[in-house]
């Protein structure tokens, strides 16, 4: 099977055809269950940015997803599929919280950088095995980046449970102690979730930004991503790029389990990654792997789950129907064709017969 | 620990991995990056439950569940066939979706949230085949499985006749290897992918119901945990050979097999129990010979 | 022939029968060979052509396309020769030699010889010695090569494609690393494990005879396209990052000067006809002024004004001292430019020739693997 993904670009009208048609989805599947999609869609808004405290509730939703998605957008654009964001996620978060559960009486300004230090190497060192799969043993790196999630979800579990359990906890759920008071990240809103972790997964954007408009490294791991020979042929060492990608985008990702501990939870939770790893893919993809697509991608993620939630709460109608409207756009967002298909509705469906076989 | 119960749980842990990794062998000697196989499993689990639930059959829910399979691989062939969308990309959405989709409505239809169990799910009667299951040894192969075990099994054996021994095996042999050479001698290499799709379809519905109503009779949020992929793991571990691809499941069988029976004498944490199977296919990667990747 | 075995596991002789045996097995009554002896031993080519005149005997027609002479007077009837997708004879064989096909081949039109400075060419550039390489067909696609290219010099190697050429050109550059013999650029000798980035460094440049999959980058901007060649060590290039504004200005410096066609450099190089990707890859290769430069099939596909531009470009890269290997299986195009001219056939170099005084036909003859009589090699 072919595992290799080359970010395209995707154009704005390909991008709002994929969302008209997600919305439409969930709209029927809305409709289908018995409720008014106008007054579902309406709730949903109203969730995301209706309110101060609405639009707080979509910025905290959509800072998880700047780290996870800026960490896929990395990987995918240096040509590697990293779909182990949710793995490093979680042993970045054990990480720092372990971190910052052990030396309570540091004071912040060695804590806070010892608990983000210690995430990005758990990340990094979650984020190697695939690679080398990858580069030394002819693996695609997929199916060990899967089974790496599931590993690190269960192995934070198990030493949660059996190491670092919250006293006088037993059973009810898997959780550590909370972290030193001085480890936490600072509320920028007060009364809200939205923490400085905002701004370090800015700033980490607009590194990404920086690197690859910059630097050399940058420019040689655009280069890996697009065409490897060329690379190989003008003189780029492509493995070496290779394991730089991925160890970088596992440092962000183990960052972001970080920032999520740090900045809101002050504790480290059984999965508490939950979608967070497989919608930052997501806003990826959406955003053709680009930083400022990417932040894009993550901010609509992020506030699509925060009126998800509101929906939930205020209707009857599940939240999960976001992840439905999430993934339809992400399958129409790559299609290539689909742009034209509904150009002119009625008049011209087809754009010339669709050649068989040439779909490899 | 007993031996026949460790092997019957072992193969009927192994029936499901084994149908979706026989499914994605097709697809793989086809020449289609085909991960879907965990959507559609999980989208077999819920129409299976659902549909035995309403209509008090197995056989409909068994029935529901492979259309149900088959639909979403349809969409899966018109989004990437016609629309020219990226396999990959796809494959990864839809995984994600059938994962939300199964568990909006399970909370819109049934008003249940994590699992839906009910007395009233019918189970896919197991059955003891008369003769064989008398034979020494053996006889433990054919003994209180569903049919859709032993046609899991069968289906490696049919599934190594079709590619390796028929006509339509080397049509899709060669539209995986050298889709240019398969179409210089005529062979349609899209309705060979689009056969290969389906024939995964249906076997991922089958492993879909044999999960849910194939021994326990629920459904629960996300159920397949992964199964999709280990399958995917053991295809590409097994040199698209059927056997290996046998073998490697069954491991992952007795792997899970045996977890759960240290897991009930309560010597090892659940959680590490849990984390066996993924550690095995990972473990597959690094023993095998390095081959350096080729640019 | 072994029925269960892989087809990419056999030696390509009985692949290659496995090939001729599905057509036949079809009922072809055509049957199309491409260079179908290419790799076969020559016992394997006398049983090959047995086969061959059993089904001419048997009503079959047969189109062999092959560049060897003597192969086509062994076992044709009827000659067509085709030079630059145009027919330029049609004879019975019977009625001919090969010494007039490869007339026919080469052509008559006179090549006037590039005007060249005089230019010191004692110092050597690039030295190759004792160079083996067997292909992962495991057929030996370089036999005991050995050369010396100078500084201040074009050498040619003329030859039929597939005799060779890319496997020396990777070699050169580093893409393939399991060969045997010794190379050095530019006075340092390059082990076979160092990579592609040390070689350039030592002073390679090459124009890939590939140039959508190695060339270049489709898919990147015409800048990135550019920039890859001296982003290391180029003079908009700093220790760790790149001053996009100077190589944004040397882009345009050079797009401008190899009279790229296009409006901005910031589109996608897929957007460059053949003919200005091909011009911006020599620009970008020339932009280091390489010590040796491979120009491997630098004007295929390129219309002649591009052609002619790109062939100057060439001459006054040598004027400048430095060393040009120029390989191409357009004879005319090494007539004109090279000052020296090796000719090489399955991988050995079977002649030298002076562009001055050789004519195309006794290179055409030396490329379609005829010997030489005369000994003055």
């Amino acid at each position: 099977m072919n595992f290799t993904y080359r970010p395209v670009p995707i154009s704005a009208k390909t991008a709002v055809m994929a969302v008209i048609s997600g919305l439409l989805l969930g709209a029927v599947l809305i409709f289908a269950t018995g409720n008014h999609p106008a007054v579902i869609y309406a709730a949903l808004v109203r969730g995301a940015c209706g309110s101060l405290f609405a639009l707080a509730s979509s910025i905290r939703w959509t800072v998880p997803l700047i780290f996870t998605g800026t960490a896929a957008a990395i990987a995918f654009k240096g040509g590697v599929f990293n779909m182990g964001v949710e793995g490093q996620m979680y042993v970045g978060g054990l990480a720092a919280a372990v971190v910052g559960i052990t030396w309570q009486d540091l004071p912040g300004y060695l804590l806070v950088p010892m608990m983000l230090a210690a995430s990005m190497a758990a990340g990094m060192i979650w984020a190697l095995p695939p690679i080398l799969a990858k580069l030394y043993y002819g693996s695609s790196e997929v199916v060990p980046c899967m089974m790496l999630n599931y590993i690190a979800m269960y192995l934070t579990d198990y030493l949660v449970h059996n190491v670092f359990l919250a006293g006088g906890n037993r059973g009810a759920t898997i959780k550590t102690d909370l972290i030193a008071s001085q480890g936490r990240l600072a509320r920028l809103i007060p009364g809200t979730s939205v923490s400085t972790a905002l701004l370090i997964g800015l700033a980490i954007v607009l590194a990404y930004q920086w690197v690859i408009r910059r630097t050399r490294f940058g420019y040689e791991f655009e280069i890996c991503g697009i065409n490897p020979r060329f690379a190989r042929y003008g003189g780029v060492n492509v493995n070496r790029t290779r394991i730089g990608v991925i160890l970088l985008s596992g440092a962000i990702a183990g960052l972001g389990g970080a920032t999520e501990i740090m900045g809101v939870r002050y504790c480290f939770e059984s999965r508490f990654v939950g979608d967070f790893a497989t919608n930052g893919i997501l806003a990826a993809l959406l955003g053709s792997c680009s930083p400022g697509g990417t932040l894009i991608g993550a901010a609509f993620m992020g506030f699509l789950k925060a009126g998800s939630l509101t929906v939930e709460r205020t209707t009857r109608v599940s939240r999960a129907v976001a992840v439905v409207i999430q993934c339809t756009i992400i399958c129409f967002v790559s299609a290539k064709s689909f742009a034209g298909v509904l150009e002119l509705p009625g008049i011209r469906l087809w754009k010339g017969k669709a050649k068989e076989g040439k779909t490899q | 620990m007993n031996i026949s119960l460790l092997i019957r749980a072992a193969m009927r842990y192994s029936a499901p991995v084994l149908l979706a990794a026989v499914g994605a062998l097709f697809c793989d000697c086809a020449g289609v990056t085909f991960i879907i196989l965990e959507a559609q499993m999980l989208l077999g689990c819920f129409f299976a439950v659902i549909a035995g639930y309403y209509f008090q059959s197995w056989a409909a829910g068994v029935l529901c569940a492979v259309l149900a399979s088959i639909l979403l691989g349809w969409f899966f062939i018109w989004i990437t066939m016609k629309m020219k969308a990226i396999e990959l990309v796809v494959g990864f959405a839809i995984n994600f979706l059938v994962d939300g989709l199964t568990i909006y409505l399970l909370r819109m239809v049934f008003h249940q949230t994590g699992s839906f169990v009910s007395p009233e799910i019918p189970a896919i009667p197991r059955i003891t085949v008369p003769v064989l299951s008398r034979i020494p040894l053996v006889g433990i192969l054919f003994d209180q499985q569903t049919w859709i075990v032993y046609f899991a099994f069968f289906s490696v054996v049919a599934a190594s006749v079709l590619i390796y021994h028929t006509a339509f095996g080397l049509h899709i042999l060669s539209s995986g290897a050298n889709p240019e050479a398969a179409q210089a001698v005529g062979i349609r290499i899209g309705k060979t992918r689009i056969q290969c799709i389906m024939i995964a379809s249906v076997l991922c519905g089958l492993a879909g119901s044999q999960l849910s109503i194939g021994f326990l009779s629920m459904f629960s949020e996300g159920m397949t945990v992964g199964k999709g992929f280990i399958a995917l793991g053991a295809l590409m571990f097994s040199n698209r050979k059927p056997a290996l691809v046998l073998f490697i499941t069954l491991l992952f069988g007795f792997a899970e097999a045996i977890g759960n029976q240290v897991q009930l004498g309560g010597t090892l944490a659940s959680e590490l129990v849990l984390m066996i199977p993924y550690v095995a296919v990972l473990a597959c990667v690094f023993v095998r010979k390095p081959v350096p990747e080729q640019i | 022939m072994p029925p269960r075995a892989r087809i990419q596991d056999i030696p390509v002789s009985i692949q290659q029968r496995v090939e001729i045996l599905k057509a036949l097995y079809l009922g072809a009554e055509l049957l199309i060979m491409d260079e179908p002896t290419a790799v076969l031993t020559p016992q394997e080519i006398v049983r090959l052509f047995q086969t061959l005149v059993e089904l001419r005997n048997a009503g079959k027609s047969i189109i062999l396309i092959t560049h060897k002479l003597n192969e086509i007077m062994q076992i044709t009837d009827e000659i067509l020769v085709l030079r630059l997708g145009k027919v330029t004879g049609h004879v019975l064989t019977s009625a001919t030699d090969q010494r007039r096909i490869a007339e026919m081949m080469v052509g008559r039109q006179l090549n006037q010889q590039k005007e060249k400075q005089q230019t010191d060419q004692t110092e050597t550039a690039l030295e190759v010695r004792d160079l083996e390489y067997v292909d992962k067909w495991g057929v030996k696609a370089i036999d005991h090569l050995s050369f010396t290219l100078r500084k201040g010099e074009i050498l040619g190697i003329a030859g039929v494609q597939g005799n060779g050429q890319s496997e020396l050109i990777d070699i050169l550059t580093g893409m393939v690393s399991h060969y045997s013999g010794s190379v050095s650029i530019d006075g340092k000798p390059v082990a076979p494990s160092s990579d592609t980035r040390t070689r350039r460094e030592y002073g390679l440049g090459c124009i890939p005879e590939d140039r959508q999959s190695t060339g270049a980058a489709v898919g990147a901007t015409i800048l990135a396209n550019f920039i890859m060649a001296g982003y290391r060590t180029g003079d908009f290039s700093g220790k760790w990052l790149i001053h996009y504004k100077r190589a944004r200005e040397r882009t345009w410096e050079y797009v401008k000067r190899f009279t790229v066609k296009t409006d901005d450099i910031m589109l996608d190089a897929l957007s460059l006809s053949g003919g200005n990707l091909q011009k911006l890859i020599v620009a970008r290769e020339l932009y280091l002024k390489p010590a040796v430069l491979i120009a491997a099939q630098p004007s295929r596909g390129v219309d002649i004004g591009a052609t002619e531009y790109i062939h100057d470009t060439l001459i006054q890269h040598r004027n400048q001292g430095n060393a040009v290997l120029l390989v191409s299986s357009e004879l005319s195009e090494i007539m004109t430019l090279s000052d020296r001219i090796l000719v090489i056939y399955n991988g050995r170099f079977v002649g030298e020739a002076d562009p001055g005084t050789a004519t195309e036909e006794e290179i055409g003859l030396l490329m379609a693997g005829i010997e030489r009589r005369d000994s003055d090699l």
